[in-house]
């Protein structure tokens, strides 16, 4: 009985690692294939070989060369500003005194649920107004209001969840704000500190609505937009296609590897614990 | 005496004592700039005539009244709801028995609890291509699949047809929505104190007893959180729909972000536009204040 209840969670295990892994397989498998393989009626579970044309193709026909460098621009920049603004914001939040504290996580977490596809007409107007329409600082403005909220709010519950006593100790010794930040506080929180980051990066990298409004320009546009602006060919492109996809899944599936219990409390956004 | 205290207390306008809570300040500004203000702004929008390129005039809720004599709107209205129900309630279930599998001691579990979550990871428009290609009329897997173990005669065009259609945009909000579930309930049922189970067990209670009174109790606080944020994340959705079906075949699959996109930017009548993608505001705004209070109930 109790052996026969054991295969059965195997075997759904077994169906969920399937479902999960087979549509991965099949788009870096189709990246690699021939254009006669792709598009051969009897799909080859296993190309006879491997060819690198799909990415050759990708970065000569749809000139996404520009697109990946936007994309990497913008999210770096944005991740990596997003943390030093929200290390301020969660200190202020959970070790200063001011009006209005109580209600400030709150406010971030509200901030970062609220659909973006509630406010993307009004920022494209927005953007519109202050000239920054198709071009990359124009996103570079935007992606924060996704990013900082998320960062801020989990590095607040990290925070709040940290004994103080270095911190006091080292303001007894006379040691300012800014010492007890950077010297403290950083090396402290870093673990914290690189899943934020790495989330906060993945967030610009895989954004699409904002892209899309914002950005018409061929060599202004994010990976996301380029890839999807692919897709109104009359004969869709699925070997470029699937090699694009590969491409922006890769620092995903990279930091995936060696980080991969970073990502998943980003994944859970750190709140969903207990 | 008096005097000398006095002066060499300096009065500074700045110090870097301060610089988090001003650096929080101008946060707190920005963000009520770029979503607070711009959303109340569209609001205003949304009571106009406004084109893109065009002039405005206040209508009033003639924007909204229209749209409720309109078929196409009063279709998303629709297709929302059911996407929304449908997709969170089978990430609930699928998320849940996941996370119930993985808690089972297993060779190779981290490797395989990493590889489930892998879905909700990847960039939407990375499980999109790759959903959209296997589900393909010419080349695609899944029509070969199915016609050589003979459940079907020729390929079935599941992008093509409004029913199929709808189904495939669900299932891949499924695929992509069920780690996130899973995961959360997973860490849930991590914590739960195995000596509950084990008074089960002295109480001679079955697994379907232990379930209904020791696990369900125990993760519920978390499955309504995940379940809240699920919800209001797709009500939201446009990724998928878009890049999957673009709202077709025939306006089947369309929701009220893509149709509120299709109306702004290609129709050009932004303040329609604006109110179409504002219908969701009522909904997200109830989803958010009981996501808030179920959060920060202490």
């Amino acid at each position: 009985m109790k052996k026969n209840r054991n295969i059965v969670w195997k075997f759904t295990i077994a169906i969920f690692l399937l479902g999960t892994m087979f549509p991965i397989y099949w788009m870096s498998i189709t990246s690699f294939k021939s254009f006669q393989e792709v598009y051969n009626l009897i799909p080859k579970l296993i190309p006879d070989q491997l060819l690198w044309s799909n990415y050759v193709d990708l970065f000569t026909r749809y000139s996404f060369g520009p697109a990946l460098i936007n994309s990497i621009i913008v999210s770096s920049t944005v991740a990596v500003s997003t943390i030093v603004i929200s290390l301020y914001c969660a200190y202020a939040v959970s070790r200063m005194k001011f009006p209005g504290k109580e209600i400030m996580p709150q406010l971030f977490l509200m901030a970062y649920l609220i659909p973006r596809t509630i406010l993307f007409i009004p920022i494209y107007l927005l953007l519109a107004r202050i000239g920054l329409l198709n071009s990359i600082w124009g996103l570079m403005l935007v992606y924060p209001t996704i990013t900082i909220p998320y960062a801020t709010w989990v590095l607040i519950t990290y925070f709040q969840g940290t004994p103080r006593e270095l911190e006091e100790a080292a303001e007894v010794d006379g040691a300012t704000r800014r010492q007890i930040i950077w010297k403290i506080i950083f090396p402290i929180a870093k673990p914290s500190l690189v899943s934020t980051l790495i989330f906060s990066f993945t967030l610009c990298w895989s954004e699409y609505i904002y892209a899309l409004v914002v950005i018409n320009d061929k060599y202004q546009r994010t990976i996301t937009v380029a890839l999807s602006s692919m897709l109104v060919a009359d004969i869709i492109p699925w070997g470029s296609l699937s090699a694009g996809a590969v491409i922006c899944a890769l620092p995903i599936m990279i930091v995936y590897m060696f980080a991969s219990k970073h990502i998943v409390t980003g994944l859970t956004m750190g709140s969903v614990k207990g | 005496m008096k005097g000398i205290k006095t002066s060499s207390v300096k009065v500074r306008f700045f110090s870097w004592e301060y610089l988090p809570l001003i650096i929080l300040l101008l946060t707190t500004l920005y963000l009520l700039v770029f979503q607070g203000i711009t959303t109340i702004w569209s609001l205003g929008v949304s009571t106009t005539n406004k084109t893109i390129g065009g002039n405005s005039k206040f209508i009033g809720l003639g924007n909204y009244i229209r749209l409720l004599g309109n078929g196409s709107y009063r279709g998303a209205m629709w297709f929302t709801a059911i996407y929304a129900f449908l997709t969170v309630a089978i990430k609930l279930v699928l998320g849940f028995v996941m996370a119930i599998a993985l808690n089972k001691p297993i060779r190779g579990r981290a490797v395989i609890r990493a590889l489930m979550f892998l879905p909700w990871a990847l960039p939407t428009l990375t499980s999109v291509l790759s959903w959209r290609w296997m589900l393909g009329d010419v080349g695609g897997i899944i029509n070969h699949l199915l016609m050589i173990s003979n459940i079907i005669d020729s390929p079935i065009g599941w992008l093509g047809d409004p029913n199929l259609a709808r189904w495939s945009v669900m299932m891949v909000n499924v695929w992509r929505g069920t780690p996130f579930f899973g995961i959360s309930i997973l860490a849930a049922l991590q914590a739960i104190p195995n000596e509950l189970y084990e008074v089960g067990d002295i109480e001679g209670a079955n697994s379907f007893q232990k379930f209904r009174f020791i696990t369900l109790p125990q993760t519920m606080g978390v499955v309504l959180l995940v379940t809240l944020i699920s919800t209001i994340w797709t009500l939201g959705d446009f990724s998928v729909i878009w890049l999957m079906t673009r709202g077709g075949p025939a306006n089947s699959t369309h929701v009220f972000s893509t149709l509120s996109y299709i109306t702004a930017f290609q129709n050009l009548q932004l303040a329609r536009g604006v109110a179409i993608s504002m219908s969701i505001l009522p909904f997200s705004i109830i989803l958010l204040v009981v996501i808030m209070k179920q959060i920060f109930k202490k």
